[in-house]
């Protein structure tokens, strides 16, 4: 049952962190904690959502140690949004590289927001920031990527 | 949603497209076989303990029981009155410390003579006590026999107090002066 979410939880920790060898320590001890806690699982069923609850969890205690949020000046809400279908030309394995490339900070809340559904109120209390810190970032991470992944296009390194 | 945000959302699942290292994954398969021995370790040990204590309550519940049958057969008061039993068993206990203390003594051979007095008076309280026995089946609670019962109790005790003092005393005395193969225990 791990094996089968192995893969899917090491791309959260990789996204997460950044790097391959903090992935792996985090998604060896969250498998340990999820393994010895399994008697707190009450529905099977929900076994991946609990999972992931966990390993999401000891990324965020891992990182909150690394990580110190700079402030963000302004947003840039001038960036076209709207006219991104060119992303779909990007492939996906170039598009998680790039994400694990973004700043610590905003990467952290991009994955957090964007990809595990948290919102900005629980992001900020999960990393020990405001709200309007979590905002900003989120924007800030957006933007970057954005580039970065258009660059790649432009190159044709996709 | 923006398009950019949607994307995201719709693609979340491709984006898992890192594969994790055998290497790592065989560390993380072993750690939780480890942990899984452990559990199963404990779960044995705690069902061994279990078992153990079970087997020892039995033996101790069967025990007692056996040591409450014997008092009851014991206690010549038993069935007229418990309250009274327990005093009785009290009087049994002492009696029986005593005894066990003395028959683990040893006097000197050519002094057993001198504790024959003592040996007889024993046998006189044990021969009225068999005939308080019967005679307290005949004719069943009776205040007077009890009493007398209860005095032959406090009678073999101070007389066994007696013995024993003398058996001290008798072997500080001739302490220095024999060896012990001359010594001999008391059969009482």
């Amino acid at each position: 049952m791990f094996k089968s979410y192995a893969r899917g939880m090491y791309n959260i920790c990789l996204r997460m962190t950044g790097n391959k060898h903090d992935a792996e320590d985090i998604l060896q001890e969250a498998f340990y904690l999820a393994f010895v806690n399994m008697n707190k699982l009450k529905n099977i069923d929900s076994f991946g959502a609990w999972l992931k609850k966990i390993v999401v969890n000891q990324c965020v205690l891992f990182l909150r140690k690394q990580i110190h949020f700079v402030a963000i000046d302004s947003l840039n809400q001038d960036a076209d949004y709207e006219n991104d279908d060119w992303i779909s030309e990007i492939s996906m394995e170039v598009i998680n590289k790039e994400i694990q490339c973004l700043p610590d900070g905003c990467r952290v809340v991009f994955n957090l927001y964007l990809l595990e559904n948290y919102s900005h109120k629980q992001i900020a209390e999960m990393m020990g920031i405001s709200e309007s810190t979590s905002k900003s970032q989120y924007h800030r991470a957006k933007n970057i990527l954005r580039v970065q992944l258009k660059k790649k296009l432009q190159y044709g390194e996709v | 949603m923006e398009k950019f945000e949607q994307f995201f959302k719709e693609n979340r699942l491709r984006l898992d497209t890192e594969n994790l290292d055998n290497a790592v994954w065989e560390n993380i398969s072993s750690t939780i076989k480890r942990q899984k021995s452990r559990n199963l370790f404990r779960q044995i040990y705690v069902a061994a303990s279990l078992l153990l204590i079970l087997g020892l309550s039995t033996v101790l519940y069967l025990k007692n029981s056996a040591t409450d049958n014997q008092e009851k057969e014991a206690s010549i008061f038993y069935k007229f009155s418990p309250d009274l039993a327990e005093q009785e068993m009290e009087y049994i206990q002492l009696i029986n410390n005593k005894v066990a203390i003395i028959k683990k003594q040893e006097v000197p051979a050519e002094t057993i003579a001198l504790f024959n007095e003592f040996i007889q008076q024993l046998e006189v309280i044990d021969k009225q006590y068999e005939l308080y026995k019967i005679e307290i089946s005949k004719q069943g609670y009776n205040e007077d026999l009890i009493q007398q019962i209860i005095y032959n109790y406090q009678l073999k005790l101070s007389v066994l107090q007696m013995l024993h003092s003398e058996i001290d005393k008798i072997n500080r005395l001739t302490k220095k002066d024999k060896n012990e193969k001359d010594k001999i225990k008391l059969n009482i």
